[in-house]
């Protein structure tokens, strides 16, 4: 008969009467489908890398001479070397401001529908305005931040001209854009803990800080997991708002890797090189993500007793 | 495979695993209407759509159709018109234009090279003219030139020379430009100034040029740079813009002073750290950071037109501008304005001549109606709408006078730029791998302008990572 | 966990009223820092709105001649009106509209049914294949682009609309990857109990599965949405004509080399974003409500 798959249960049981199913809608087709999809374009990447490619004619094998060229290169180490610095600026202060607004808005506070949407309308607007925008705000002469600064009589620094101050300037704005995008997903994970835990806890006499490190943190850490693998990942390849902002200055100082492998790949047109970069950038990121996984693997708390 | 989920969630089941509640039912009958109609529109959108796609095609009834690509929002304007007569005369020959901005124009292009599609005519700039030459990307036409008698005596040499490679042509001339400065008439007359003819420039002290400058320029309590209490800070009125850009700035007083950028078309060796060219790029920064009469970096560096909005907000009273900003200049500033030649240095007065052609695609489809495009954008007939439109000096020499009449109606006298072009000229630097050589030239570039590197050190220093990428690119990188 | 239930429950009516009235007045103070924060958060978050907003009401010749934040002299609406008149912005709009709506649409399929796939099904390599699609996440999209516009190129479906959407449609790994997790917190008897009934995967996704998952996917439809309304680069590459624009590229043309119209982008950029706050409103509560995270590994 055709068009009939067995459905086995795995419950270690016998199995049970075969139903029917239309092939082609199964999930697994689905899944085929998309590996094709999605892989194509990673193993043209992959291959490109060992070429050389300068869009106007077709590329030529050269080996391992795009990763030698990379390995040698002093400026992809410093792109690599400010990339992570911009990581360690942007995620921590991201995720510690996500958390704090995300347990102020736990409250029963009355109002709190309103502040949620205001939070995350940073995230929608398009990066172009935006990073026109923010370098209004940064412009040392007429700019908001040195005015508001000046009040203080703090004299501001030539923030985006500034080798020492356009990264954490870059920085900021992508904390402003993103912060109230992962507000939610911890308000969610902390609407999940059930109350009693945490009365329990207060009964007990436990202080609210040490209820929060005990309870909450350790109760969010699968939430905390996703959202640090995935603005980890996002957040290295940070790219619209360095284009937008500085274009990698002042010198190098924000020459992110993506950002280069983008003048790489349309600017120079070294399609190749930029594909090499691109595998590297790859594999830190990949293993970056896998310390992670084994480090939320021990321990993820799933239950508290 | 572990299957552990980390707790049960507390809300559990409120209805039995199979049954399917009228709540359940209705709560996503709203979302399922919304998505019938989107799966509605979307099929139709596609099916109108469908036949719009695809670079150039051939329609039914033997009508070739042609992509024209190009960069500029204001002369668009004009070669609408032009290309509407063309469509005119050819009726079987439609052409769709291309419209996409200078920022992201070469990165398609080069994208839709990559993939063998590019537009069947499409500008071409003397930056991207080398690589695009050797690659083999653009259509010989001096076959083409002889075949149908295409007067080449009608253009300016230099411009037909600028596009020859190897002894053939690969682009017919349709436009020029010089650099002239634009300046404000109204604060010269509220200055009582007379208007900046024959100024002249030195490295030592700056001449003329610089005087005029810092009588311009003037602070938030009318104070001029060199008075006492002068606040550099709070400047309201900007006695000239100098910036780091090169075609409109200071290749020009590279050459004046007699330095030169790059040693020969197709060079390897940049030459802008030579005692005269250094001498040059200082006197340029040093009229931001030392003399005050121009706005920090800070204001100018990788923002494009801001030279331009000061000048149409009044802010500054001169700056240099090429010719094809004199539309768009004039839409937006409300005060009289006129144009006078560059200030002159030890060579007299020099600017960069440059002139755009239309390429022809060398794999288009449609070689022939490709062809009568280009002789038409490249005929007086076009010529003469584009410079009687006041959008640019056409390359065809009898048709200047077309240009000079449209802004006489404006009472702006434009001969400046044509006296320039009839003068000594210096032409874009050209070379393969240019294009990166000048990204890398512009970074360390934008720190010398802001003061953060002396200018020497930054000539070497540029010297230098330009002629590794020029060197890497000729190695067929 | 039940018995420290009862026990709360017990300790609860012993202390009685007198302690629930003392909490509230201690929840006051507490709750005006709070406000404190979230104010300031606010003020931060909006201030650059309030920015562009400024520059988009004021006339052109305003824009230079006082601060950004500065209020407009004469407020003018004629920014938004030309950049609906002249500019075909109310095309792009459709044109954005259609685009997200599709990959929306494209991700609730396509993602939902993989998600299941990785979290219920068995097959050899699911989890190698799971991580590997992860995988392609750590692969920025500007490589990937010149590789997938030949893919078009070959095909003649360059600036069409099945080219525009192709890359996304079939749903996207981070889609995937939230689906899958929420997925795995469904208990697993329900669908057991279904199998044994005879149900067959179909069904069981659409009586169990999908409606236990209507919030998570307003969450990835809300997220979906937005990631298309505000994609730049590929729609810049593969789109040539206005018949296929969309915002993003619309807006970006305002800058040209003689300096941006300011105060016509800002106008389109709030015209831009009209619709997601529109959407967004409307399905917030949702989406907060819902993120259930449980079963993140």
């Amino acid at each position: 008969m055709q068009g009939l798959r067995q459905d086995v249960v795995h419950l270690g049981q016998r199995p049970i009467a075969p139903v029917k199913e239309h092939r082609l809608l199964t999930p697994g087709v689905q899944v085929a489908l998309q590996a094709y999809a999605f892989l194509l374009p990673i193993i043209a990447v992959v291959v490109l890398s060992f070429f050389n490619w300068g869009l106007l004619a077709l590329p030529t094998f050269i080996g391992l001479q795009n990763y030698s060229r990379l390995l040698s290169s002093a400026s992809f180490w410093h792109s690599l070397f400010v990339t992570f610095y911009y990581v360690l600026l942007n995620i921590p202060m991201q995720t510690v401001l996500a958390l704090l607004l995300a347990v102020l808005l736990n409250q029963k506070l009355p109002g709190r529908g309103i502040f949620r949407t205001l939070f995350v309308v940073p995230w929608m607007a398009t990066p172009v305005a935006m990073g026109i925008v923010w370098q209004w705000i940064f412009d040392p002469q007429y700019g908001a931040l040195n005015a508001f600064l000046s009040v203080f009589h703090i004299p501001g620094p030539a923030w985006l001209s500034s080798p020492a101050w356009a990264m954490p300037a870059i920085a900021a704005v992508n904390i402003w854009q993103y912060t109230g995008y992962n507000m939610l997903f911890f308000l969610a994970g902390l609407q999940s803990i059930p109350e009693y835990f945490y009365e329990a806890a207060a009964i007990d006499g436990a202080s609210p800080v040490r209820r929060f490190f005990t309870i909450t943190l350790p109760l969010l850490s699968p939430t905390l997991f996703f959202v640090l693998v995935t603005d980890i990942i996002g957040s290295a390849q940070v790219f619209d708002t360095v284009y937008v902002m500085t274009k990698g200055g002042p010198g190098d100082a924000t020459s992110v890797l993506n950002f280069n492998i983008f003048r790489q790949a349309f600017e120079f047109f070294h399609a190749g090189y930029a594909s090499a970069l691109a595998m590297v950038l790859f594999l830190f990121l990949l293993i970056i993500t896998l310390l992670q996984v084994f480090y939320f693997r021990s321990r993820t708390v799933y239950d508290l007793s | 495979m572990k299957h552990n989920t980390w707790y049960r969630p507390l809300r559990t089941m409120s209805r039995g695993p199979l049954s399917n509640g009228p709540r359940s039912q209705s709560s996503w009958r709203p979302l399922g209407l919304i998505a019938v109609g989107l799966v509605v529109m979307m099929m139709s959108m596609t099916l109108a759509a469908c036949g719009g796609g695809g670079s150039s095609s051939s329609g039914g009834n033997g009508v070739v159709n042609l992509t024209y690509a190009l960069w500029d929002q204001n002369e668009e304007v004009g070669y609408k018109q032009s290309i509407a007569q063309f469509m005119k005369l050819h009726p079987n020959i439609h052409v769709t234009i291309q419209q996409t901005p200078w920022d992201q124009y070469w990165q398609k292009l080069n994208t839709e090279f990559a993939a063998g599609n590019a537009p069947d005519v499409f500008w071409d700039h003397q930056a991207y003219f080398p690589q695009f030459v050797q690659q083999q990307q653009l259509m010989n036409l001096s076959s083409l030139i002889q075949q149908d008698k295409v007067d080449m005596s009608q253009y300016y040499p230099t411009l037909v020379k600028e596009w020859t490679y190897n002894n053939n042509v690969y682009g017919l001339p349709k436009d020029w430009d010089t650099i002239a400065i634009l300046y404000n008439k109204q604060i010269f007359q509220k200055m009582g100034l007379a208007s900046p003819t024959s100024l002249t420039w030195k490295p030592t002290d700056g001449g003329t040029f610089l005087q005029l400058a810092q009588k311009l320029t003037v602070d938030q309590n009318s104070k001029h740079p060199g008075d006492a209490g002068f606040d550099a800070k709070h400047i309201n009125q900007y006695g000239f813009v100098s910036e780091n850009t090169g075609q409109e700035g200071y290749w020009n007083f590279i050459a004046m002073n007699g330095g030169t950028i790059l040693d020969k078309p197709f060079g390897q060796n940049f030459q802008f750290n030579q005692p005269q060219s250094v001498q040059a790029l200082q006197f340029d920064v040093d009229l931001i950071n030392k003399y005050h009469v121009s706005p920090s970096a800070t204001e100018t560096n990788n923002n494009s037109g801001v030279a331009e909005q000061l000048f149409e907000g009044g802010h500054a009273a001169m700056i240099a501008a090429g010719s094809w900003e004199l539309s768009a200049v004039s839409q937006q500033s409300n005060f009289p304005w006129g144009v006078a030649q560059l200030p002159a240095g030890s060579e007299g007065v020099m600017s960069v001549f440059n002139g755009l052609t239309d390429a022809i695609y060398a794999k288009t489809q449609h070689p022939k109606e490709a062809w009568e495009l280009e002789k038409w954008l490249a005929s007086s007939e076009s010529q003469h709408i584009m410079g009687s439109g006041g959008y640019v000096w056409p390359a065809i020499q009898n048709e200047d006078q077309s240009f000079v009449e449209f802004w006489q109606k404006k009472n702006i006298d434009v001969s400046a730029y044509l006296k320039e072009a009839q003068g000594k000229t210096v032409t874009f630097p050209i070379t393969l791998g240019y294009n990166e050589a000048s990204i890398k030239i512009n970074d360390i570039f934008n720190q010398m302008y802001l003061g953060q590197i002396p200018v020497q050190q930054a000539a070497n220093q540029a010297v230098q990572q330009a002629n590794e990428a020029v060197q890497s690119a000729s190695s067929g990188s | 966990m039940s018995l420290v239930k009862t026990e709360l429950v017990a300790r609860k009516e012993a202390t009685g009223e007198k302690q629930t009235r003392k909490r509230l007045l201690q929840r006051v103070p507490s709750y005006m820092i709070s406000y404190s924060i979230l104010e300031i958060g606010v003020v931060i978050s909006l201030f650059p709105y309030f920015m562009a907003l400024m520059t988009s009401l004021k006339p052109p010749d305003q824009i230079f001649s006082s601060s950004a934040w500065s209020l407009p002299h004469p407020l003018t609406l004629q920014n938004y009106v030309n950049v609906v008149t002249q500019y075909s912005f109310v095309d792009y709009i459709w044109h954005t509209l259609l685009f997200s709506s599709i990959l929306t649409i494209g991700q609730l399929i396509f993602s939902t049914f993989a998600a299941y796939a990785f979290a219920r099904l068995e097959f050899p390599g699911r989890d190698q294949l799971f991580w590997l699609y992860l995988a392609t996440l750590m692969v920025p999209q500007v490589v990937t682009l010149i590789p997938l516009f030949i893919l078009l190129r070959t095909f003649n479906l360059v600036n069409t609309w099945t080219g525009l959407v192709i890359p996304f449609v079939l749903g996207t790994p981070y889609g995937i990857f939230l689906m899958r997790q929420f997925f795995r917190s469904i208990p697993r008897d329900l669908e057991q109990a279904a199998r044994i009934d005879g149900a067959g995967t179909l069904q069981i996704m659409r009586d169990i599965i999908l409606p236990l998952s209507r919030p998570i996917m307003s969450t990835l439809a809300i997220i979906t949405f937005v990631q298309g309304w505000n994609n730049f680069l590929w729609p810049l590459i593969v789109t040539d004509t206005d018949d296929l624009r969309v915002l993003t590229v619309g807006i970006a043309a305002f800058q040209s080399n003689y300096g941006t119209q300011w105060n016509l982008m800002m106008a389109a950029t709030f015209i831009a974003l009209g619709p997601l706050l529109v959407l967004f409103f409307l399905f917030q509560r949702q989406i907060v409500r819902s993120i259930h995270l449980s079963g993140f590994k």
